[in-house]
């Protein structure tokens, strides 16, 4: 019999499911095995609802679909369906699916020999993670499984050696990936929900914004222009320190500033397009949204001092000290320096016109960067994954047959 | 193709590898490093190691079950496998990495194009199968030479507990399957899953050509002895609840030198194969559980209250 104790002896498995992609990979190793958009492709001919759930007799086209990549390479005969979005499952039939492809297919482990780490969003209903639980434990057999916040192992992979008690679990999480940009308290490991703060751009936005600079100056763009512009997002643009200065300096030296990105479209043809202002207006947009939207004015390191006055008042100092960033969108270049320093001169600002200004100390803000940001959350997994506490507070297989799926509303967090 | 087989590649190992081989094609003097360990199905480990300095160096470590010895000859037999790719690109080391039971290092400065690197690729990522299956694939192989005598059941074990009984005769190989789940459920499906199987193979017209195999709830014949004589044979707690599941394998089935090997694979995988079904059948029932219980929810919703009776205002007299 697969006792408990030895599914801890091996690596678990970690899934994290986002809106546009999910890591997953087993825990122990630095970057999750797989990234592959959040799809799936169901045989068009077979709709869902039609033949598999309502018919009596099963067949077996049910088996017949594709996730991720390999979805989206066949659109032809798969149409693509989308199990989560804004950060929540909205089909589990769909989940389901997509959860047993990354187990056979892809990771290849019997379920049974290994727990499991889920993420969920902060604010997760708990009757989410109970279907979450029947799913895994009934269709599944998994041996354990548990479901932890995503914010708070963003918090954990910023500084994964002091994992001593749950002092490390304090902090500010500015999450921004691909489909929403978030800014989470989180004191003890406990998200604050009524701080928690969301910004109506991400990655996804960045992009269109560069196409439509390149658009408007007129450079000879190939068919594949969303790609492009994702080349220029992920690997030429900085975050400036002074926007006016900053345009001034590509203004007198363009041969020092301006760059240029040559490459090859699918069929084959060579392209070659300049780059300038949009190398340091893209990420700006976090700091002055007004040159993307007319629906949002308020820039980022004001969001998130707006998600920390609001959070209960003994807090704020610890959340102020440690701003971790999590994400691919915060990947430019200085990205948390300029937050950073932006919320610095705005706190400072704030503490100036207080009354009695000399009894109170300086607030001392801190922002976290970190080689792991792209995959942070999946990498806190990983981390948490393979200590010791987490073998202690994972559901078990027989907890679950014991009390049944209510027990995964609660995950204990980390105590040493 | 609606089944899902299990594919011999392991896709981690392979991109791994390929990683190197595209950093190495390229002229790179460094390489990324990397230290990546992965579980497969049936308690198999890898461990593909590099290192910065030398980017042509990958080390790939296997390990099977604990208590299960590697096959002999292994060693000899992936040194030659790959050889025929590539002159001495990979060299077997012993004694292997501590913790695993094979360790291989390859050399990729002896890849020369970039198709014979995706070759390498894929075919360092079936390590597994060319090791796990070395000794179902002599029994096939000496079927198709017409040397096959019969002989008792052999037990091949693949997982701790685990294990699959083949008996050789003069003009087939026998391969049965104890079938063990560890949870009720999962073996009442997979007697059904069986069952199904079983006859599927013996009405479809189109199956004819293949393998002929059949479902018994007690231990076949041809295997009774061997299990019995078998020190290792499965006992007490791991007898099978789920029956045993029988295939007979012909030389025409194993004809070739790619059949014997995609035979041997795919009898290595049997019991993932079912696993996987098991899993999707579980998921299917649930489905139509949820949505069963959407249906309800929408009956309820629909139903409305009959409305209260109300006094007529006006008094009849009776009479």
């Amino acid at each position: 019999m697969t006792t408990s104790n030895e599914a801890a002896n091996r690596p678990a498995v970690v899934i994290d499911a986002g809106t546009s992609s999910t890591k997953f990979g087993f825990s122990g190793n630095v970057e999750p095995n797989y990234i592959m958009p959040t799809v799936v492709g169901l045989d068009t001919h077979n709709l869902a609802k039609t033949t598999s759930a309502r018919s009596s007799t099963p067949s077996l086209k049910d088996l017949d679909y594709l996730i991720g990549d390999e979805a989206l390479a066949n659109t032809k005969k798969y149409s693509i369906h989308h199990p989560i979005t804004d950060g929540q499952v909205n089909n589990w039939d769909l989940m389901d699916k997509y959860w047993q492809h990354c187990v056979f297919k892809y990771l290849r482990c019997d379920p049974e020999d290994h727990y499991f780490l889920l993420t969920e969003p902060p604010l997760n209903s708990p009757e989410n993670r109970e279907y979450t639980a029947e799913i895994m434990f009934e269709t599944f057999n998994v041996a354990g499984l548990y479901i932890a916040v995503n914010s708070v192992l963003a918090l954990a992979a910023a500084n994964p050696m002091t994992g001593q008690g749950t002092d490390f679990l304090t902090g500010t999480v500015v999450d921004s990936g691909e489909g929403s940009t978030h800014v989470i308290p989180v004191v003890d490991g406990y998200v604050i929900g009524s701080s928690v703060k969301t910004l109506p751009f991400a990655g996804k936005d960045v992009s269109q914004f560069i196409l439509n600079l390149l658009k408007e100056r007129g450079e000879p763009l190939p068919y594949e222009a969303h790609e492009v512009a994702r080349v220029v997002k992920e690997k030429h643009c900085y975050t400036c320190s002074d926007i006016a200065k900053e345009f001034n300096k590509h203004h007198l030296q363009p041969e020092k500033y301006c760059q240029h990105l040559n490459g090859k479209t699918s069929r084959g043809k060579d392209f070659s397009i300049d780059l300038g202002y949009e190398r340091f207006l893209a990420p700006e947009m976090f700091f002055n949204p007004d040159i993307y939207t007319s629906d949002w004015s308020t820039p980022l390191p004001e969001v998130i001092d707006d998600a920390i006055t609001t959070s209960p008042i003994d807090t704020r100092r610890a959340l102020y000290k440690n701003i971790v960033l999590s994400g691919g969108t915060t990947l430019f270049k200085d990205f948390g320096r300029r937050i950073g320093r932006d919320l610095k001169n705005r706190v400072k600002e704030r503490m100036s016109k207080q009354v009695r200004q000399t009894e109170s100390q300086e607030i001392e803000v801190n922002v976290e960067s970190h080689h792991m940001q792209r995959f942070a959350v999946w990498f806190g997994g990983s981390v948490l994954a393979s200590t010791n506490n987490f073998v202690k507070s994972v559901h078990t297989k027989a907890d679950y047959e014991e009390y049944g799926p209510s027990i995964c509303r609660m995950n204990a967090l980390f105590r040493n | 193709m609606s089944h899902l087989q299990v594919s011999q590649e392991n896709a981690v190992v392979r991109d791994t590898v390929a990683r190197r081989v595209k950093a190495v094609l390229g002229k790179a003097t460094k390489g990324e490093v990397f230290d990546v360990k992965i579980p497969e199905f049936d308690e198999v480990y890898y461990n593909i190691k590099a290192e910065k300095n030398v980017p042509h160096k990958v080390t790939l470590s296997l390990a099977l079950p604990k208590g299960i010895p590697l096959p002999t000859g292994a060693a000899q037999v992936v040194k030659q496998s790959y050889d025929a790719l590539a002159a001495d690109c990979v060299g077997v080391r012993s004694p292997s990495e501590r913790g695993y039971d094979l360790t291989v290092e390859c050399d990729l400065s002896k890849i020369q194009s970039e198709e014979q690197g995706a070759l390498f690729c894929s075919k360092i990522s079936m390590l597994r199968s060319l090791v796990q299956c070395i000794p179902l694939r002599k029994i096939l192989t000496d079927l198709n030479q017409g040397k096959s005598t019969e002989k008792q059941a052999t037990c091949i074990r693949y997982k701790r507990k685990r294990a699959m009984y083949v008996k050789p005769l003069v003009d087939s190989v026998v391969v049965v399957f104890p079938v063990h789940f560890e949870d009720e459920n999962d073996a009442t499906l997979a007697v059904n899953f069986l069952q199904h199987f079983a006859e599927t193979k013996r009405t479809q017209q189109n199956l004819a050509n293949s393998p002929s195999c059949a479902y018994h709830l007690n231990p076949p014949l041809e295997v009774q002895e061997g299990m019995r004589s078998d020190s290792t044979a499965l006992s007490g707690d791991d007898k099978a609840n789920g029956g045993y599941m029988s295939f007979s394998l012909f030389s025409r089935h194993v004809n070739t030198a790619d059949k014997v090997d995609s035979v041997a694979w795919k009898m290595c995988t049997f019991y993932s194969f079912i696993s996987y079904h098991i899993k999707a059948s579980k998921g299917h029932i649930q489905s139509r559980m949820r949505t069963k219980a959407d249906d309800w929810l929408d009956v309820l919703a629909k139903a409305k209250a009959a409305p209260p009776k109300k006094q007529p205002k006006t008094i009849r007299l009776q009479g």
